[in-house]
Formats: structure tokens, sequence, C-alpha cells
């Protein structure tokens, strides 16, 4: 990585991903606990 | 019992019913010729015109864009419909995160605006952007993803998404899709979860385009702290806007109040006029006013807190200083007092007179940033040209009028007789 | 010392294949960017311009430029101050000496190729891109037409086809580097200039060399060596006889690169996404329970009042 841009480039778009891929990890966790813990 | 008339409807009875609001097509045509709708023609026409010269001349043609100055008044525009939008995931939040029960009667036209907002959003974008069959490159084509816009596309792009399938349960119950209002009722607390955080996400962003223009945008207006003015500020606007949009729906379409619990117990009272406090609609306004009224004092402080972190208070003393101080003493530190004073006296009719002065405060903030304090040292100025007066105006003429069609036919500011508790 | 452009990209060349073949290992524990180790730039000596504007005509011919109204011997537009244009990659503008007596100062103005371009990190489709060789290239079959580039230009250089009703295009001087570069020859504005203004080399020399002419004729030149860090430092770089301020240059830009400045903006978006869900699920549950246990308080209260 020789710029800042690249390294953002790279590194913005790799935190994207795992943020909205969390999401549903959340939201599938959330059901897991609701069902065993009303 | 829905599937079952459904069938026994021939299609043209279908038309006439849901479409014409079962009028003849020669009697729905003869109510449709009032002055309101002559009006909203000629706009309409007009930018039906200016549409043609966009997209057959350019941009050069049919607006006064130039080097200096690449986004004019559709950027503007596209500011406010996502500022004014703010109504979807205020009144969202208010009801089905915070549990505000009593605010329920206003989150299906919160929604609507939100939603028409947002889709035009979209609109003045195929007309903005230089290349219109582009506009999905940035999700799917090549994402850049160290620009702010390609976040703004992403969250907007969602958020529409979002608005969109919370809008649904309306047209499903108008028409008869009872498996798919159920399924919608399912998932309304994801989507008022994922709609605030994109909301948050992106009210900020549209502030943050400016922060790689630092040299640009004028000190007194140019702070890190830009994304959460842009984003406190959209709380303002939705509150103003649904204040000011419920004050002229019960006016519009006062019919249909007697569908709902939110009925006036007295006689329906002329525009503007004070009324008696007992209202249950004027509860809720007042309501929304004192919400107003904190988030404005809020907004008050952290813009002085702006000024204080670049340390520009000499600068208040220039031509533009003066500017700044008129947009944060009259648009935002009186409607403050003014909503204050109104939930006071329990008086709706100030509340609404302060919305609208709100709103107006609103897109002078927008303004403000985009073209008066953006190049604000630059030789040359902006204005836009007759045809971008003439799409402005047409977008937000369409909105009025989709949101009529919409309002007249789906249960939008009343409560659908057959899903009182599909909520 | 006789030092002519011609020299220097010999030198520079030979420079750079020695450091790809062996340069140390990048630590990427430090956050410190230096950017493309060989990277090219072009030193401009104002101070040598005499506002000829052959350099003009030859970006115009090589670039395949509509024929501008003024021929490029109508100094006539001198008069006023100009920006680059659609049609235009490169202006040469003359400003008054401060010094009194001194002769007027012609300086020309095009694309500064930054080092961290505003562009490239303003553009949603990754449009711009820095390249090795150090000139910012635009990629025309990715661009939406949103003109984000230039708001964020700190140097107004991107202009767009307005008039293009199609096929609208940004257009910005492109360091010649598919026509020339590519090509192994030198930009050219720097070729055809008849008093050898400009310097093409690697970044690193020619920063050298303004250091060494400011040593060698303090008189001449005034002590700042423009683009050497503004805005994280650009591709090219300016000496002149009075300081910058005095001929058209914004001195108010910083040194920070730009891509800097919606780092943190956008560093809080992941977090909000990731964050967000659990703190509204968590203020869901909270007005929840206050709104259940409300309910049986009036119930309990109600039954209360029923048995008595």
């Amino acid at each position: 990585m020789h710029t800042l841009h690249d390294f953002m480039l790279h590194t913005e778009a790799i935190a994207y991903l795992i943020a909205f891929g969390f999401l549903i990890v959340f939201t599938t966790f959330w059901k897991f606990l609701k069902k065993n813990n009303d | 019992m829905t599937e079952n008339r459904r069938t026994e409807y021939s299609l043209r009875q279908w038309i006439t019913d849901k479409i014409f609001l079962g009028m003849t097509i020669g009697e729905y045509i003869k109510r449709s010729i009032t002055p309101f709708n002559i009006v909203a023609g000629l706009i309409l026409i007009a930018g039906l015109y200016a549409s043609i010269i966009r997209f057959i001349k350019g941009l050069g043609p049919s607006t006064n864009l130039s080097d200096t100055y690449p986004w004019g008044l559709w950027i503007v525009d596209l500011l406010n419909y996502v500022a004014f939008g703010a109504t979807g995931y205020t009144i969202v939040t208010a009801v089905h995160l915070l549990g505000l029960k009593e605010y329920r009667p206003i989150v299906r036209p919160a929604i609507l605006i939100g939603f028409l907002g947002y889709l035009f959003v979209g609109i003045s974008l195929l007309y903005d952007i230089g290349r219109p069959l582009r506009l999905p490159y940035p999700l799917f084509v090549s994402q850049g993803t160290t620009s702010v816009m390609f976040e703004v596309a992403l969250c907007v792009f969602l958020y529409l998404t979002v608005l969109f399938l919370e809008f649904l349960p309306a047209p499903a119950e108008w028409l008869g899709l009872k498996k798919l209002r159920g399924w919608l009722a399912k998932i309304t607390l994801a989507l008022s979860v994922f709609g605030l955080t994109l909301s948050t996400l992106h009210q900020s962003s549209l502030g943050a385009y400016f922060l790689i223009a630092p040299g640009k945008l004028h000190p007194l207006w140019y702070s890190p702290y830009i994304p959460v003015f842009f984003f406190v500020s959209s709380v303002i606007a939705g509150l103003a806007m649904i204040i000011f949009v419920s004050m002229l729906s019960h006016r519009v379409f006062s019919s249909q109040g007697e569908h709902y619990d939110m009925a006036p117990t007295t006689p329906q009272p002329p525009l503007l006029r004070g009324i008696k406090r007992d209202n249950n609609f004027d509860k809720l306004t007042i309501g929304l006013g004192k919400a107003a009224s904190i988030t404005l004092l809020s907004y008050f402080c952290i813009k002085w807190l702006g000024v204080a972190h670049g340390n520009h208070w000499g600068l208040l003393k220039t031509p533009l200083g003066y500017w700044f101080l008129v947009e944060v003493l009259v648009f935002v530190l009186l409607p403050c007092f003014l909503y204050a004073w109104g939930v006071r006296q329990e008086n709706a009719t100030i509340v609404r007179f302060t919305s609208m002065f709100t709103i107006i405060g609103i897109m002078v903030n927008r303004i403000n940033v985009t073209l008066v304090a953006f190049n604000w040292n630059a030789e040359v100025r902006y204005f836009p040209s007759w045809m971008e007066f003439a799409v402005s105006f047409t977008f937000i003429t369409l909105i009025i009028l989709i949101f009529r069609w919409i309002a007249n036919r789906m249960a939008i500011l009343y409560e659908h007789p057959e899903y009182k508790d599909a909520h | 010392m006789n030092i002519n452009r011609r020299n220097f990209l010999k030198v520079g060349l030979a420079g750079s294949a020695a450091l790809v073949i062996g340069g140390p290992t990048k630590s990427l524990a430090a956050e410190q960017f230096t950017g493309w180790p060989d990277r090219f730039g072009i030193l401009v000596d104002t101070t040598l311009c005499i506002g000829c504007r052959t350099c003009e005509a030859a970006c115009n011919e090589a670039n395949k430029l509509p024929t501008p109204k003024e021929p490029f011997d109508d100094y006539s537009v001198f008069e006023k101050k100009r920006r680059t244009d659609a049609g235009t990659y490169t202006v040469v503008n003359r400003f008054a000496n401060p010094k009194p007596g001194g002769e007027p100062i012609y300086v020309k103005k095009q694309c500064m190729h930054c080092d961290e371009p505003a562009c490239a990190s303003a553009c949603p489709v990754k449009a711009f891109r820095k390249t090795p060789e150090g000139a910012v290239v635009y990629k025309k079959n990715l661009c939406i037409g949103c003109r984000y580039c230039m708001i964020a230009c700190p140097f107004n250089i991107p202009a767009y086809e307005y008039f293009n009703a199609f096929t609208p295009l940004v257009r910005k001087c492109t360091m010649c580097f598919d026509i020339r570069i590519e090509k192994g020859k030198i930009p050219a504005c720097v070729e055809a200039c008849p008093m050898e203004v400009m310097t093409f080399g690697k970044r690193s020399e020619i920063i050298k060399l303004a250091r060494q002419k400011i040593m060698a004729h303090p008189d001449k030149y005034a002590d700042q060596i423009y683009g050497e860090n503004e805005v994280g430092g650009t591709g090219w770089i300016y000496l002149a006889e009075v300081p910058f301020e005095h001929i058209g240059f914004r001195t108010d830009l910083g040194i920070k690169p730009y891509p800097e400045l919606t780092k943190g903006s956008l560093g809080m978006v992941p977090i909000v996404i990731a964050l967000w869900p659990a703190l509204l699920m968590g203020l869901y549950t909270f007005s929840k329970r206050r709104s259940k246990s409300a309910e049986t308080e009036t119930m309990d209260s109600e039954e209360k009042e029923a048995k008595q």
C-alpha cells in the first residue's frame, strides 16, 4: 500500500462487509435468544 | 372474505371503485378540474419541457451549472428531500422503538412523506448526474469505498427499500393482500431499527460531503461537526414537516377523520384558528412541538460548539458572519422559543405556524451550506436557470399529487377497518 | 550547474530501476504512506516563464483538444485570470510582480497530480487513480458524472463537459500518461517549452533540484517550494520569485492529505451499523417493559378497587 487512498479503499471495503455481515449474525442471534429466554 | 368479494368484482367495477373512487370517468375528470390542479398541470408542463431539454441537450443548455459551481439547485433539492424525509424515521422511532403509541395516527403519513421524498432523491439524481444510466455503478459496478458519496448511495438505496416496505402495508390493505400484510407486520421492528440506523448514517453523511472541501466552505459553516449538524437538523426537519403535513391533511382530507379516533370532538376548525385543548390531534401536534423545541435548543448549542472548535469568533463581524447569526438566531433560536411558547400555552396553532417557519429555516441552512458558504469567495455566483426551477417545482408538485392520490384511496390518514389490530 | 530535464529523466529512470530491484520491505505497522517510491514529478520554475503559451498549444495538439476561440499567440487572454475547462487542460496566467519594477510573473496551471488526490478520494466509482508513475488518471468508462471530484479538488482543476448531452466526461490534465509516459516520453508541455521552465523527473529528485536552486540563488527565488507538502504533497512542484500568495496560489490549504478529512466520518459508519441494532433493541425492550409494568400496575389497582 503506497498511498492512504489505496489503504482506505481496502480497509473501508472490509469494514462495510464485516458490518453488514454482522447485521445478519445479530438478527439470527437475537432470534435465538428470544426463543430460549422470553 | 375479501378474496370472495374480489372474485365477484368485474375488472371494470374494480377500476371504478379503486382508481376512480366510485365515479364514472366523466364525473372524475369534472371533479378534477380545480384551481390547484390547473396550476399543478401548468407546472408539470413546464417541467416536462425542461426535462426534454435536459435529457436531449444535456446539463449545459438546461442549467446554469458551471465548472466553478458543479452542484446547484437540484442538489439543494436532494438535501431538502432527505432532510424532510426524516418524518419517516422520527415518527417510526417514536412509535415502534420508544413505545409512544399515541403517535400511531401519524406513522403512515410520516412514512409516505419519507418514501416519496426519498423516491424523488433518486429521480433528482437521474436528472443531476451526467450519466443517469450509470446511477447503479457505485453499488453494483465499482465501489469507491473511500467516498462519502458511495456511503450515501448505499444507505439511501437500502433506506428507500426500508421505506417502501414500511409503506407497503397500506397498498396491501387496499388490494386485500392479507398474507403480505401479515408478513409486513412481523418485520416492523426490524425495519424500524434498520431504518433509524441507516438514517443516522446518511443524514449525517449528506453533511459529510463537504468535509473534503475545507478550502471552499466558509469557516463558520465548515466544521468537523457538519455530520452531526445535518443529523440533528434532520430530526428538526422531520418533526416540522409532519406537523405541517398533518395540519394540511387534516384540513384537506377532513372527511377521513371520521374513521379514526383522531376525529375532533369539536367541529372541524378552519386552518390556523386556535382550538380547544382536548382535541386529540392538537395534543399530538403539541407533543411533537415539544420535541422540536428541545432539538432546536440542542442544535443551537452545537452550532456554537462548531464556532468554538474552530475559534472563528472574529468572523462573526463579517457580512457572512452576520448571515450566520441570522441563520442561527432567526431560524434556530426563534423557532425554538416559538415552539416552547406554543407548548406552554397548549396552543397547537402556534406550533403549526412555527413549523412552517422552521421548514423555511432548514431550507435556508441547506442553501447556505451548498450555495452561500460554498465558494463564498468566488468571483462568479450561481443562480438556477428557469428550467432548473421548473424541474424543482415539478418534483414538489408530483410529490403532493402522488400523496393525495394515495391518501384518497388507501388507509394513510385513517385506520383500515379490516386491519385494526394488524400492527 | 547545468541540469536539463532530459538528463534528469535518464537519471530518474535508472535510479527507479535500481530501487525496484532492491527496495526495503514496508512496515504496515507505521501508518506512514510515502507514496509510490518512483513516481514522477514536474518542477516549474516560474522565474523562467515568459508567457509564450507554447505549452498550452502543445497540450492542445497532443490531447486533440478543440481549437479555442483565441489562438495561442493571442496575449490579450492575460487580461483575465483563466481556469481550466472541458477543452483546456492547462492555462498560463499573468500576475503583477509585487516587487517594485519587477517583471510580470507567468504561472502555468494544470492538474497538480497530488500524492493523495482529493478527486480519487471523493469519487464513488473509483474513476480516478494515482498511478505508480505519478499521474492521476481518469477512467471514462466508470464515471457517472456526479461531479463530486470538482467539489473536492482544492485547486479547482477538473472541468465538465456540460454541453455533451449523452456522454459527458470530466476533463483534466493526464500528465500525458497514455499518450507519452507509457511510451517512455515526457509530457508534451514539458518538451515543447522553449525556455525549459519545466523539469520532468522522479519527484524526490526534482524536490532536491528545487532546494539546490533556492540555495544557489537565494535572491532569485522565494524560500518556498510549493507542492512539496501542500495537501500531502503534489506531483507538480513550483518555484517563484515572490511568495506564492501573490501569484494566485492558495497557501491556506494545509499539509493534511485530503483523504484524511473524511477518514473519521467514514470510519464511524461501520461502527454505527454494528452498534445501533443492539442499542435500539435495548431501547425497545426497555420501553416495552415500562409500558407492560405500567399496564400491570393499572390492572392491579383496578383489581384492588373492584375488590373493595
